[in-house]
């Protein structure tokens, strides 16, 4: 019985002027903003690659151990199609001895429009004058009032014109009634989404530059099922409201006040209302504690006396980073080892402590975070977002976890490099006299120098172009790739919960209000 | 008799439930907004730099001899009071200007520790506005014909001594009427809260800004009270003519408006930072150096040099701003669209303001370097010549001076006029819009049937 009333429903629904309308409507929709992320991310891509390889080169270029920096390039999300997250989350993170990575880095300024091509975005940002729109916002705003629209009439409708009681008059159970409509209506919206979901995916099938493994399409089977569970939650709760109405069209339009509410006025409030609950941290606190730190290393620092004995030719030094010498002499380089000893680990520390007060503050700001975000989830839209976010890895969550990964993959550098920082390598590579612990690639540069130009052309080696680079082979390097659906999936489970949970929640209730439904 | 009907409607819509939730919803919304903004206001307040920083030492003094080599030094534009009114761009946005003596070189957004957390933007009350109020406007209005028609009242009402036209003035009136007391409560409230909090202080032409964004708001909701209408007048029931608003308060509040972004980045294309580098780069081909050249004349290329640096990157954020303006072009044809970008203008925010910031920095500029070259020239020591990147040797004056007024920027906002005549044409197109409709609705009222049909 209750596939024949699905059956009915259905059709009725497939012949109805709104759905059309609806299903153009949204299938342009998606389509087009499908299109659009689609070579978004292609575009990303691209960058990202670039970048990775731009930030290898510069590395392998390196001449000298205390001037070791990674950059972690953290790839784009080929989700990023259904939820695109904050723009403004960097794209890479800096691990080097001098700096530990944190999760509010000041990573230069964003929206930056200059000559110097160093842009982060390589579109116009100018353009973020728009909102920017993903297939979540797309499904969240366009699908959830499509379900609205279905089923708002679908019991008080049938009342009005009185069929509700022959329907009833048969031997059809109100349950059953009620499953039909609700089954037939979400098998009707699943057609729009699942036809906007393989717009997407052939999309990606036909971009020449993109090919997923297996996780990307596990992903997007997951966020398809939380679209459903989301577009059958708003259905129930607009077919729950339609069993109150007294009347078709009031009680669409109630249902719409409450969509816009829900949609709306609580993700609004909720930053003010987090704002005063649980207030961020002190940020000039912050700025002053990270400026106390750096004026204390510097009193320290500047109290050390260094002497110089010998001499170099060309000197780089900065206190908060590293320091190259070329053409030093022996005894300069002995004493600056000595000089070393004591200053060096001092960086380190340094480095730490301006870590511990920055984190401080972003533990507030997670603290704060979280008490906004948990304000908002009386939103169904909200919730179904973070989903779909978490899945797609672009929330802020997968970011501080990327900078949490290249913060543990700075202690693995550092265990490698503090042996180093006791080594004349750790400065200089190009010695006035080549007899000083000499490494064996240079010898071998050295040798073939002496080969060339005479015994004395070592010297004249003035340029850091001309010195080999490090063989950093043996470097510990930061792990690369996004992290694996199912460490993604986990992250969306708590909202996922919820979504279950009132889905569930509304079908209950509207069962209850079914079996008292009056029916004059 | 057109007072009688817009009284009786008028009472009618005050005394319903969802006029009531509009009006809560709407009072709450942009309450909030303008706490909001009052706080964020505050700490952007806070933050805004007392004086520039960069050519000026700490005892407001300039070093003469330095000043050619001194890059970096930012203005940043100053933090808009009625955020709360239109609050796009306005935390996204380039909000400083980094520049040389000689020539602007970027501009960017200071970025706080912290800015990472910021959620999708804030809500204010340009939004309040396109989208709730632009929905109210239609659940005022859906049923007021279909439903007369289908409940039989409208041949009563048109049994009377009373023309239709006079029939859709009324209910039009009466609908734009709750609309704009519930608008204008929430906006004097919100108003009365900004002068409450007293971190914001709004002066003479702000007081303008909001009298004419209030304006502009009934304007446009006047056109989405007349959609309702026509929806109201074009289909056989209440409940078609609520799917029909529905469908067209979508497209026209959420499809057109969010395509705007994604038309504009297809079709008009702007160079990418990488090519700007380029053209940059090759600007010294063109003021070429010989050196057969007096010194005068090597000053004056290089100078040329710097100001051809300084258009590229004026012309590079004209092409920026002109991409987001062709999007906004392209979705005209939705009132909400025009209303933001109306709104914009008049508020003085958003691109508008952007291109008014570059300018009043290349303004600060010029000046300042007007005021370093007219120091110099009293030192007679030196040869008066202003080399770009070139300090020490004897080409300049090393005196250190006080620059006097010149040295302090002053970022001027649009006035509320030059705001108004910027968005005039929104403004005409609103007002166009608005007839149109009355009109089509008019001209199918006087035709409808108006005894009702059986089943709608």
């Amino acid at each position: 019985m209750i596939l024949h009333i699905v059956r009915k429903e259905l059709l009725v629904n497939l012949l109805s002027m709104r759905f059309l309308a609806g299903f153009i409507v949204s299938a342009l929709m998606m389509g087009i903003v499908g299109y659009v992320l689609v070579e978004d991310y292609a575009a990303r891509v691209q960058k990202y690659l670039a970048d990775v390889q731009e930030h290898r080169e510069a590395l392998a270029q390196t001449k000298v151990y205390s001037t070791i920096a990674v950059v972690v390039d953290i790839p784009p999300s080929p989700l990023s199609v259904f939820s695109r997250g904050s723009q403004d989350l960097p794209t890479s993170v800096l691990v080097s001895p001098y700096h530990t990575p944190s999760l509010i880095d000041e990573g230069g300024g964003t929206a930056t429009i200059g000559l110097s091509g160093t842009s982060s975005q390589p579109g116009n940002p100018l353009l973020r004058m728009f909102s920017s729109i993903d297939l979540g916002f797309v499904i969240s705003t366009i699908l959830s009032l499509f379900a609205v629209l279905l089923v708002f009439d679908s019991f008080s409708g049938e009342r009005e014109q009185g069929t509700l009681k022959m329907l009833l008059s048969s031997s059809t159970g109100r349950v059953h009634l009620f499953a039909g409509k609700f089954l037939g209506a979400l098998l009707t919206l699943a057609i729009p989404l699942t036809v906007g979901f393989l717009e997407v995916m052939l999309l990606w099938a036909l971009h020449p530059a993109l090919s997923f493994g297996g996780s990307v399409w596990v992903s997007t089977g997951l966020i398809y099922l939380s679209s459903l569970m989301f577009l059958s939650g708003f259905l129930s709760l607009a077919l729950l409201l339609s069993l109150y109405a007294r009347e078709s069209s009031s009680c669409l339009m109630y249902l719409l006040l409450g969509w816009v509410t829900v949609a709306v006025v609580i993700p609004a409030g909720a930053e003010f209302i987090a704002d005063s609950v649980r207030p961020r941290g002190d940020r000039e606190n912050m700025l002053s504690e990270s400026a106390n730190a750096r004026r204390e290393f510097l009193k320290v620092y500047e109290s050390i006396e260094y002497r110089q004995i010998g001499s170099w030719n060309n000197v780089s030094l900065d206190p908060f980073a590293g320091e190259s010498f070329l053409g030093i002499t022996q005894e300069e380089a002995l004493n600056r080892l000595a000089y070393n000893r004591k200053v060096v680990p001092m960086k380190f520390r340094y480095a730490e402590e301006r870590y511990r007060a920055v984190e401080s503050y972003a533990q507030s700001l997670r603290r704060w975070g979280r008490t906004r975000d948990n304000l908002m989830r009386p939103s169904l839209c909200v919730v179904y977002n973070n989903v779909v976010k978490a899945i797609a890895g672009t929330d802020i969550d997968s970011f501080d976890d990327a900078v949490q990964r290249a913060r543990l993959y700075r202690g693995a550098m550092m265990a490698y490099l503090e042996p180093k920082s006791a080594t004349p390598e750790w400065f200089t590579r190009v010695f006035e006299y080549p007899d000083v612990q000499p490494t064996e690639s240079n010898q071998r540069y050295w040798q073939s120098l002496i080969e060339k130009q005479g015994e004395r052309a070592v010297e004249k080696i003035l340029s850091w172009d001309r010195v080999t680079a490090l063989d950093l082979a043996s470097m510990p390097s930061p792990a690369v790739g996004a992290p694996e659906s199912a460490e993604r999936a986990a992250h969306a489970l708590p909202d996922g919960v919820i979504l279950f949970a009132s889905c569930l929640l509304f079908i209950a209730l509207s069962i209850i209000r079914v079996l008292h439904y009056p029916l004059n | 008799m057109l007072w009688t009907i817009v009284k009786r409607e008028l009472l009618d819509h005050v005394m319903s439930l969802r006029f009531s939730a509009l009006f809560a919803l709407t009072f709450l919304l942009m309450t909030t907004a303008i706490l909001d903004f009052s706080s964020y206001y505050a700490r952007e307040r806070r933050e805004y730099p007392s004086h520039v920083e960069g050519f000026v030492n700490d005892e407001g003094k300039v070093n003469l001899g330095m000043i050619a080599c001194q890059g970096g030094t930012t203005v940043r534009a100053i933090p808009s009071p009625l955020g709360f009114l239109f609050a796009t761009g306005e935390r996204e946005l380039p909000n400083q200007a980094v520049m040389a003596l000689h020539g602007l070189s970027s501009l960017e957004r200071a970025t706080e520790p912290g800015d990472i957390m910021n959620g999708s933007g804030a809500t204010d009350w340009t939004f309040v506005v396109t989208v709730l109020l632009s929905f109210g406007a239609g659940l005022l209005t859906y049923k007021s014909i279909s439903g007369e028609r289908r409940d039989g009242t409208l041949t009563l009402v048109l049994a009377n001594p009373v023309s239709r036209a006079t029939v859709l003035a009324g209910k039009y009136l009466a609908a734009l009427a709750a609309l704009s007391t519930v608008f204008i409560i929430s906006l004097l409230a919100g108003v009365i809260l900004l002068e409450m909090l007293g971190t914001v202080h709004p002066g003479g032409s702000d007081w303008m800004k909001i009298g004419l964004f209030g304006l502009l708001s009934i304007i446009f909701l006047s056109v989405f009270v007349l959609t309702g209408l026509l929806c109201s007048v074009f289909t056989r029931g209440p409940v078609l003519s609520a799917v029909a608003f529905l469908f067209t308060w979508m497209a026209l509040v959420f499809v057109i408006p969010n395509l705007g972004g994604i038309l504009a980045g297809l079709t008009g294309t702007v160079q990418t930072p990488l090519q700007i580098h380029e053209a940059a780069r090759t600007i010294p081909d063109r003021y070429t150096l010989t050196s057969s050249m007096s010194a005068d004349q090597v000053a004056s290329v290089k100078l040329e040099r710097e100001s051809a640096r300084e258009q590229l990157l004026l012309e590079y954020l004209r092409s920026l701003v002109h991409q987001v303006d062709l999007g906004r072009d392209l979705t005209r044809v939705s009132p909400a669209s025009l209303f933001s970008s109306a709104a914009e203008r008049i508020v003085g925010g958003g691109t508008f303001r952007l291109t008014r910031f570059a300018d009043n920095a290349v303004r600060y500029r010029q000046g300042f370097l007007q005021a370093v070259i007219e120091a110099d020239r009293h030192d007679p020591k030196s040869e008066h010549r202003y080399v770009p990147w070139w300090c020490g040797g004897n080409h300049f004056s090393t005196l250190t001076m006080d620059p006097g007024p010149a040295k302090e920027f002053r970022d001027v906002l649009p006035s509320a006029g030059e705001g108004f005549a910027a968005a005039s044409w929104d403004v005409f197109l609103l007002v166009l819009y608005t007839v149109l409709a009355f009109a089509v609705a008019f001209w199918r009222f006087a035709r409808q049937d108006v005894a009702p049909v059986p089943g709608a």
